[in-house]
């Protein structure tokens, strides 16, 4: 039997090698030699996507192996998740994330969303070109943390500033950070809408959010 | 070793949909408006003087291609443009089967009656064609290309191709409905997104090919434009040379591309949505492929 260190690897290996059909097995293996779950993801799993995030700041991966690795990480969760105990399933930070009404650009807002949930945060992503008022609902309805959202183009820039408006009237402003990202988003827009943060790259959304909720030193896990 | 490919920074090209005095002008329906010939070319035509632009520009969206190979497109509302409203394809197995294009039928159809009414009334047409990861991002979840990339190659290969035949049949159409300009532009595709590696064997093995297709097409009323993304891809990875084209004097850039047909084939300097650039200097950037 593989001892527990050897597996971890492994599992991180699995996710910065890309490969998703493997890492199913070795998460099987993991759990079948009876090790804790909760490890399997934040030292197997997780550990593997931080690696793969360095590489990304490094240059040495770009999005489309962000993408394939995070495939990876997820299929390790699907078979270590449900072994998880009662106890290690506590509640998380709470995140709503989108692409704003108009816009189908969605890879940056997916990215954010992997890179978010590997951090440890609950994600609930309503995907792409949502209607405004679909990010209060679900802010309100989850008591949200924080409110994500992105887009690429120009002209659908101004519903951010909607969102935060509509926040605004609905007494929630104070309740929920707001982060904004995406090609044409500048530091100087977020402070122009009012937003709380902005984020020019995934890795340094998770920095972002972390910063936000005073959770630098928070390492919930996946 | 890969080399370093230069990426532009796209100013205006980020922007899709139709001006809201536009639309209240010309009281336009939605999504009827995305659908007949006649309102397009109404439409493009008020967008041309809205913006002191010399040219027609159609369409309005970056989905015609992706709408005409299955894709879902929502054309509900004006203000924000046509967008891919969910994934038609769920697997790359199933864009094996992607159907033909058929310039007869759908919105593709009638955006080239557009160009050919625009052009009989006397205007300059010029076609904005999207490209392979541009469509491809309308019709599927684009971790599943890349994913196949590793393990199906072949799978990769022909669909890629078959985008590549499709597409130079959509110039070969526009050329046939009197458009002065084709413009090619793939910002899905940006190197910024889908990393050196990929943007290499892309540019080398389908763009390059399809670019030379179309610039074979070229002639005293054709012209072939490209976004200038794609012309820093060709030229960082040596597939492109650049030349200089002096046109003796202060001009509108897209003015210049036009006046460039029959000398040049392909131009790639400045975005084609940037109707009021000037080329103070009066030299213009034409590309020569290697």
């Amino acid at each position: 039997m593989k001892s527990k260190e050897t597996l971890l690897k492994e599992l991180s290996d699995c996710v910065v090698d890309m490969e998703d059909q493997i890492v199913g097995q070795v998460a099987g293996e993991y759990v079948e030699a009876g090790y804790p779950a909760l490890d399997g993801i934040t030292e197997g799993l997780v550990d593997g996507m931080q690696r793969t995030a360095e590489l990304y700041e490094q240059e040495e991966y770009f999005i489309p192996e962000l993408l394939i690795c995070s495939d990876a990480m997820y299929n390790g969760l699907g078979v270590l998740r449900p072994h998880l105990e009662k106890t290690e399933t506590e509640e998380k930070r709470k995140v709503v994330i989108g692409v704003v009404e108009g816009d189908t650009h969605d890879i940056g807002k997916n990215l954010v969303r992997i890179m978010l949930e590997s951090a440890g945060y609950e994600m609930h992503d309503l995907g792409r070109d949502v209607a405004l008022q679909c990010f209060v609902d679900k802010a309100k309805e989850i008591n949200a943390d924080v409110i994500a959202m992105s887009t690429l183009m120009s002209t659908t820039m101004p519903g951010m500033r909607q969102v935060i408006e509509m926040l605004e009237a609905e007494g929630l402003r104070d309740k929920v950070k707001v982060i904004v990202g995406g090609a044409p988003i500048s530091p100087a827009f977020t402070q122009k809408i009012g937003a709380d943060g902005y984020s020019a790259t995934a890795v340094e959304a998770v920095k972002l959010v972390n910063r936000l909720l005073g959770a630098e030193s928070e390492q919930v896990g996946a | 070793m890969v080399q370093k490919i230069v990426d532009y920074k796209c100013k205006s090209a980020d922007t899709a949909g139709i001006n809201e005095t536009i639309i209240a002008d010309l009281q336009l329906e939605f999504p009827e408006s995305y659908k007949d010939a006649n309102i397009m070319a109404a439409i493009s035509l008020a967008t041309k003087k809205e913006e002191g632009s010399r040219v027609c520009l159609l369409p309005f969206c970056h989905t015609v291609e992706a709408e005409a190979l299955g894709g879902l497109i929502n054309l509900s509302e004006g203000k924000f443009g046509p967008r891919a409203a969910a994934y038609a394809y769920n697997s790359v197995e199933e864009l094996l089967h992607l159907p033909e294009i058929d310039f007869n039928r759908g919105r593709i159809s009638e955006v080239l009656k557009a160009c050919q009414r625009l052009k009989a009334q006397g205007e300059l047409v010029v076609l904005e064609v999207s490209g392979f990861f541009t469509i491809l991002n309308s019709l599927i979840d684009i971790t599943k290309i890349f994913k196949a990339w590793r393990m199906d190659v072949k799978s990769i290969n022909q669909i890629f191709n078959f985008l590549a035949e499709n597409l130079y049949l959509f110039i070969v159409e526009a050329k046939k409905a009197g458009v002065a300009m084709v413009s090619y532009a793939d910002p899905a595709g940006s190197v910024n997104i889908i990393g050196p590696k990929y943007t290499e064997l892309i540019a080398r093995d389908y763009t390059l090919p399809l670019l030379k297709q179309a610039a074979a097409l070229a002639d005293n009323s054709f012209i072939f434009h490209l976004c200038p993304k794609t012309s820093l891809i060709l030229l960082s990875l040596g597939l492109a040379a650049r030349k200089s084209v002096d046109l003796g004097q202060r001009i509108n850039y897209v003015e210049a591309c036009l006046k460039s047909r029959g000398r040049e084939k392909i131009i790639g300097q400045i975005c084609i949505k940037d109707a009021r650039a000037m080329i103070n200097h009066g030299k213009i950037m034409a590309l020569q492929l290697v």
